[in-house]
C-alpha cells in the first residue's frame, strides 16, 4: 500500500501477531525480528520472513537499534513497526530510521522526545489552557520541596520525570517523610532511568484512569475514538480495561475527548496515540496525565466498539494516506471489556511463572476476541514480560459484555503454567466492579482484603 | 546472599538444560522453587510422589500427541527463517555470526579476502567482517585449522547465529 510494501516488526508476542495480521490484510509483506528465544514463536511462523537479531536478552536483540536497522536494510523493509514497549517510544529508533531512509511507524522523534518528558508534556498542556494535576515543576532540594508540598497538600506523589509504566512513583504521606524519600527516590530513579529529576503531584484518592484514543494523519486531520477506562490496576499496571467508561457522563466525555484532540492537534501528531487523564471522582474534574505515543496494549476495546482497525490505520497513516474516516463517521456501539491474562501466580504475590504450556484452549463464541501468541506446547520464555493473552468481549451494553467475559474466562482452559484467569474471574464477579463503582486503588484494596481473609 | 534478575535467568537456563525436574532453593528469607513438572510452579508444597513422572530430560509437553480436535488451527507453514543450513560434516567446526550484520570477506572491496577455502587459519586470525551500522566487527577464527567451506555470500546480511565458515581443525 502507498509507499510501504514491506514492514519489519521490532517486537514479539501477541502484538507481533496483531501487526502481522494488519499487514496481511493490507497486502504488506512482513519481516519479524526475533531473538534466539523466539525463533520458533507463533509470530515467527506467521510472518513472511523471520530474522534472528540476537540472543534472548532484549538488551542485545529487541533493544538493539543498530541491529534492527541493519535487519530492515538487509531485508529491504521500507518501514519499522515498533509495537508497544521495547523501543516504541525511543526517539533514537525514530531518528535512526530517518537517517537510513526507513519509515518509523509512529510520530516524529521530536514528538517522542517532547511527550516522553512528562514535565515538558504537562507544561505544554498547561500552556494550552487545559487542566493538569495540581503539582510542581521539578524539585531540586528538600527546602523547596517542603514549600511546594504545603501548596499541594498531603498525601502526595513523588514522581520521576523520566518514569513510566508505573515505575518511579512514591506516595508521601506526611511532611516529615519528604526529605528522606526525596533522597532515596532520586538515587533510585537516577539508576533506573539515567535521570534523577523528580516532581510532586497531588494524590487523588478516588481517581479513575481515563484515556482517549486518537489518530492523526500526515495531512493534519485528527480524530478521537472515544475513551477507555483502565482503573482496575495493580501496582500502576492495568489489569482490566473497558470502553466506554461507566464513570463518564456524556458532557464529560465530550470535554475529555475534545481536550485530547486539542493536545494532539497542537503537536501535529502523526499516528495512533493515547492521551491519558486522571478523573477525580470526588471533584468531578479531569486532569491531563501523559500522552502515550504508540499503539496501546488495550487498543482492542476501542476497536470492538468502533469497528476501526487501529493498526491498519497506523500503517495507512505511515504510508502517507489520509485517515480512513472523519470524526463524523465515528460510531461507537455497545461496550467492550478486556482482561490481561498473564503467566503469574495470583496467590503467590503475582510471581511470574514461565514454563511450557501443556494445554491451551481459548473460549469459543460470538463477540469473544483473543489476542495471543500462545498455543499448546509453547514454552513461555523467562526473558520477557508475562502477558500471555488479552481476552476481549463485546456486548450491547456493559452488563452483557461483562457477562460474556465471565463465561469466556470460565471456558478458557490453560494448563502447564499458572495464569491469572481464576483471579480475573473472581475480580469481575465483585459487586463494586459490576456496578462500576471502583477507582484506581480498588483492586489493591480487594487484594489486601483477600489476603487478610482467606476463604 | 540475594539473587538478582540475571541470577534467576541463569537458574532458568540451567534448569532448562538439565535433567533435574525441580530446584528448591532456600537462602535467608528467599524461597525459590523452579519446577518443570506438570502444574508448573504452583503453590510451594511437598512433593507427593504420586504425580505422573516424566522421563528425565524430556519436557512433558514435548511428549504431547497430535493437536486435539477443536483446538486453534495449527500453522502449517514451516518456520521461514533463513534457508536450511547444510548439515555439518563430522569433524568440521562451525564459525557462526555473533551478531546480525552484513558479511564481508575482505577489509575493503578491492582487497583480497581474509581467507579462502583451503587456507590455513590460526585462532586469532580475522576471517571476515560483520558490519552493523558502520561498526565493523572483525570476526576471529577461534580455532586453528583449514577453511573447508565458506557458507555466506560476500555483502549479504547474515543473522545472529548463522553459519559462516566450516573449519577442519588441525591438531598441534
Amino acid at each position: 500500500m502507498g509507499n510501504i510494501s514491506k514492514v519489519l516488526i521490532a517486537n514479539r508476542g501477541e502484538i507481533a501477531n496483531r501487526v502481522i495480521r494488519a499487514c496481511r490484510e493490507l497486502g504488506i509483506f512482513t519481516v519479524l525480528a526475533v531473538s534466539e528465544a523466539d525463533r520458533d514463536s507463533l509470530p515467527a511462523q506467521l510472518a513472511d520472513r523471520a530474522v534472528c537479531i540476537g540472543p534472548a536478552q532484549s538488551s542485545a536483540s529487541y533493544l538493539n537499534i543498530g541491529v534492527l536497522i541493519t535487519a530492515a536494510l538487509g531485508t529491504g523493509a521500507d518501514a519499522i513497526h515498533p509495537g508497544y514497549g521495547f523501543l516504541a517510544e525511543q526517539p533514537q529508533l525514530a531518528t535512526a530510521c530517518q537517517q537510513n531512509g526507513i519509515k518509523f511507524i509512529g510520530p516524529s522523534s521530536q514528538t517522542l522526545r517532547d511527550m516522553g518528558n512528562k514535565l515538558m508534556a504537562r507544561q505544554m498542556v498547561r500552556d494550552l489552557g487545559l487542566p493538569t494535576i495540581p503539582g510542581s515543576q521539578k524539585v531540586s532540594d528538600p527546602q523547596q520541596a517542603t514549600e511546594l508540598s504545603q501548596e499541594i497538600g498531603f498525601p502526595l506523589l513523588l514522581k520521576a520525570a523520566a518514569g513510566g509504566g508505573g515505575r518511579g512513583i512514591v506516595v508521601v504521606n506526611e511532611a516529615a517523610e519528604l526529605p528522606g524519600l526525596l533522597d532515596a527516590t532520586s538515587a533510585e530513579v537516577e539508576a533506573a532511568f539515567g535521570d534523577g529529576t523528580l516532581f510532586l503531584e497531588r494524590y487523588i484518592p478516588n481517581a479513575r484512569h481515563i484515556e482517549v484514543q486518537i489518530l492523526g494523519d500526515q495531512q493534519g486531520n485528527v480524530i478521537h475514538l472515544g475513551e477507555r477506562d483502565c482503573s482496575i490496576q495493580r501496582r500502576y499496571q492495568k489489569v482490566i480495561e473497558e470502553a466506554p467508561s461507566p464513570a463518564v457522563s456524556a458532557q464529560l466525555r465530550e470535554d475529555i475527548c475534545q481536550a485530547a484532540v486539542t493536545i494532539t492537534e497542537s503537536i501535529a501528531y502523526e499516528g495512533a496515540g493515547t492521551v491519558e487523564f486522571v478523573l477525580d471522582q470526588d471533584r468531578g474534574e479531569f486532569y491531563f496525565l501523559e500522552m502515550n505515543t504508540r499503539i496501546q496494549v488495550e487498543h482492542p476495546v476501542t476497536e470492538m466498539i468502533s469497528g476501526v482497525d487501529l493498526v491498519q490505520e497506523q500503517l495507512r497513516i505511515a504510508s502517507g494516506e489520509p485517515l480512513s474516516l472523519s470524526q463524523d463517521q465515528v460510531r461507537l456501539t455497545g461496550h467492550a471489556v478486556e482482561c490481561r491474562i498473564t503467566a503469574e501466580s495470583a496467590h503467590n504475590d503475582f510471581q511470574p511463572c514461565p514454563g511450557r504450556i501443556e494445554k491451551w484452549k481459548r473460549p469459543p463464541g460470538e463477540h469473544v476476541r483473543v489476542d495471543t501468541h500462545c498455543y499448546s506446547g509453547y514454552l513461555v520464555p523467562p526473558y520477557y514480560d508475562s502477558l500471555l493473552a488479552k481476552l476481549i468481549t463485546w456486548g450491547q451494553d456493559r452488563d452483557q459484555a461483562i457477562e460474556r467475559m465471565q463465561l469466556a474466562l470460565d471456558e478458557f482452559q490453560v494448563s502447564g503454567v499458572e495464569t491469572t484467569i481464576p483471579f480475573l474471574s473472581q475480580v469481575i464477579k465483585q459487586a463494586a466492579f459490576r456496578e462500576g463503582k471502583t477507582n484506581t486503588r480498588w483492586l489493591e484494596k480487594y487484594l489486601k482484603a483477600q489476603k487478610e481473609q482467606p476463604e | 546472599m540475594s539473587l538478582n534478575d540475571d541470577d534467576i535467568k541463569q537458574i532458568f537456563r540451567f534448569m532448562d538444560a538439565s535433567d533435574f525436574e525441580e530446584l528448591n532453593l532456600k537462602t535467608g528469607d528467599l524461597h525459590l522453587i523452579v519446577s518443570k513438572r506438570k502444574g508448573g510452579c504452583a503453590t510451594p508444597q511437598a512433593p507427593t510422589g504420586t504425580e505422573a513422572q516424566t522421563p528425565p530430560g524430556q519436557r512433558p509437553a514435548q511428549a504431547a500427541g497430535p493437536p486435539e480436535i477443536g483446538e486453534a488451527p495449527e500453522v502449517v507453514k514451516p518456520v521461514p527463517t533463513r534457508a536450511p543450513e547444510p548439515a555439518i560434516e563430522e569433524g568440521l567446526t562451525p564459525i557462526t555470526a555473533p551478531t546480525l550484520g552484513v558479511f564481508y570477506q575482505s577489509p575493503k572491496p578491492e582487497s583480497p579476502p581474509f581467507v579462502q577455502e583451503g587456507d590455513l587459519v590460526e585462532e586469532n586470525d580475522t576471517v571476515c567482517i560483520i558490519e552493523v551500522m558502520k561498526l565493523f566487527n572483525h570476526i576471529k577464527a577461534g580455532v586453528k585449522g583449514r577453511v573447508a567451506k565458506i557458507c555466506a555470500d560476500n555483502g549479504a546480511m547474515v543473522e545472529h547465529g548463522q553459519l559462516l565458515f566450516l573449519i577442519e581443525p588441525e591438531s598441534n
